[in-house]
């Protein structure tokens, strides 16, 4: 969980790095950053839950809503099959 | 927070990938198939200095950064991994230590001959009853005069045929019940001390690994590194730079496997067009792709901290080390599946690069001893 949040945050410094640099290659990386930050959120979220049992499960413990807010990022601003359309196409152009 | 390569660290990028593409990469396949080990390519990376990158020229070494060190051998690996693991032990096992615990005489005596190239170092701590747990090490060293007179059996040991300087750990005594493990400094030449087995291995096979014995091998005082019971300090040491090494080598083989599944999904036809255009492929290259990103930046974010000498380094070279080589085995079987049966013929690299990538999850630590690491740096906030 750890040693992913902070790939995913690394990808998503990289491309705010780039997008203040003007870099051509910007969106190919902010569709990285968002599709695997996204993804991890997920993950993350999801075993989070698992480590706290029955309790991850109630209303009276922030995960069960950390899961719930994640559950969207895959979807909005592009889900994670149309980040991969993007991605590949940079990959496949060069 | 500066992501772009320096000037110079793109300099080091371009002249390394010109030479391992040139002079490594066309030799690959065959001193894989024949465990040759590759002398000649050695020379010419010692002649660029990259036999003691990280060491500074005052004793014979590039005096590279760690993020330089990460770029040179991810490169390397790009072409051959075998040749990126010779050079990452010899770096960063033997001249390191070297360079961190030994005394000036050491350093002119033994690290200038290796950061020059000259001859080649290894490492020995691992034993056929203690890899990961390798503190339980057998080996003995007891005090005889001016000497230390040592026995015990060493296993997979990196350049061992090849390498005439040995870092090598052995129990002084015991402690509050514990042993007490003391680092030397070995000759090849040494009487008593010989390789016993070479080891055939499923990948990295023109590196050799060997089994090297230790019967009264006869080492004198001034030879201990680092102070009588510090090596486990000598070997903690050298994780970092170790770790970060077989993180850069994992993201060569993965980014090496990721090209050549490009390649091969454009040219690659299958019900009517190229299978780069059916949207099951695309997308395993855009995970690939994005995961061996992450991995680099993961490896450079490590190889930055150790430059500014932070105390995280070693959690954060183990995260670059776990994810790198968690994921040079994922991209490798998917660029393998992107080739169809094509990838399980040794005519295909990307069948190379999977036995390549298959030992980074075990050497230099495996993911499990990683994730310990990680989980305790976490678990101590
Ligand atoms: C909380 C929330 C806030 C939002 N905010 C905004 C907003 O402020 N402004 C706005 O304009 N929109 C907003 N949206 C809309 C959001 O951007 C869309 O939901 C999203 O683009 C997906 O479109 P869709 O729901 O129609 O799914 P569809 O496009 O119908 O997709 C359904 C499934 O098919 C897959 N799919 C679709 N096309 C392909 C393809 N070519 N290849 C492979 N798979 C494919 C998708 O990945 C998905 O799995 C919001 C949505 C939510 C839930
Ligand atoms: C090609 C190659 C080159 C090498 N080069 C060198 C070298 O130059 N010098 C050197 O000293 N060594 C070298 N090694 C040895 C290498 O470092 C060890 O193989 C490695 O540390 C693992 O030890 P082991 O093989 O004894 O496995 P073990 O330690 O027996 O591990 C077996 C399994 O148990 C797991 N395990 C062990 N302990 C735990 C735990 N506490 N919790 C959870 N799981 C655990 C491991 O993760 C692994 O999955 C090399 C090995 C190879 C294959």
């Amino acid at each position: 969980m750890a040693t992913e949040t902070e790939a995913a945050r690394l990808l998503t410094f990289r491309a705010a790095a780039m997008k203040d640099a003007n870099y051509k290659q910007t969106g190919v990386y902010a569709s990285m950053a968002k599709l695997f930050a996204s993804e991890n959120a997920n993950r993350v979220c999801a075993d989070a839950i698992q480590i706290h049992g029955g309790n991850g499960y109630s209303r009276h413990y922030n995960v069960e809503k950390y899961y719930r807010d994640a559950r969207i990022t895959t979807i909005y601003e592009g889900t994670s099959e149309i980040q991969r359309i993007v991605i590949s196409r940079g990959i496949l152009k060069d | 927070m500066n992501f772009d390569l320096s000037e110079e660290q793109q300099m080091v990028q371009n002249s390394i990938r010109e030479f391992a593409q040139n002079e490594i990469a066309p030799i690959a396949r065959e001193y894989d198939e024949a465990e040759k080990f590759p002398r000649r390519q050695l020379d010419g990376l010692a002649e660029l200095g990259l036999l003691g990158m990280i060491i500074p020229e005052e004793y014979g070494g590039a005096g590279l950064d760690a993020i330089s060190y990460a770029v040179a051998l991810e490169e390397i690996a790009r072409a051959d991994a075998s040749v990126a693991v010779i050079v990452s032990v010899t770096n960063s096992v033997c001249c390191y230590p070297i360079l961190s615990f030994g005394t000036e005489v050491q350093k002119q005596k033994y690290l200038v001959p290796l950061a020059k190239g000259e001859k080649l170092g290894a490492f020995c701590l691992s034993e056929p009853q203690a890899g990961s747990d390798a503190t339980n090490l057998k080996t003995r060293a007891v005090e005889d005069g001016d000497f230390y007179v040592l026995n015990g059996t060493k296993a997979w040991v990196s350049n061992g045929a090849q390498a005439e300087v040995f870092i090598v750990m052995a129990a002084t005594g015991e402690r509050d019940g514990k042993k007490e493990i003391t680092a030397f400094i070995v000759e090849a030449s040494t009487p008593g001390f010989t390789v016993s087995s070479h080891e055939h291995k499923m990948g990295q096979r023109a590196s050799q690994t060997n089994e090297m014995s230790l019967t009264d091998v006869r080492v004198p005082k001034a030879n201990v590194l680092g102070g009588v019971g510090n090596g486990m300090r000598v070997a903690f040491g050298s994780l970092d730079n170790g770790r970060i090494g077989v993180a850069s080598l994992s993201n060569g083989i993965a980014q090496a496997a990721l090209d050549e599944a490009t390649k091969y999904s454009k040219d690659r036809t299958a019900f009517g067009k190229p299978i780069a255009e059916f949207q099951a492929i695309q997308h395993k290259l855009a995970d690939m792709a994005t995961e061996t990103e992450a991995a680099r930046l993961l490896t450079f974010r490590a190889a930055a901290m150790k430059d500014a000498n932070y105390k995280q380094t070693g959690v954060y070279a183990s995260m670059a080390k776990l994810f790198a080589s968690e994921n040079a085995n994922r991209v490798c079987a998917d660029a393998i599946q992107i080739h169809g049966g094509n990838g399980y013929s040794r005519h295909y690299n990307v069948e190379k690069y999977y036995r390549d990538a298959r030992i980074t999850t075990i050497y230099e630590g495996t993911s499990e001893i990683q994730r310990i690491v990680i989980s305790r740096g976490i678990l101590k906030d």
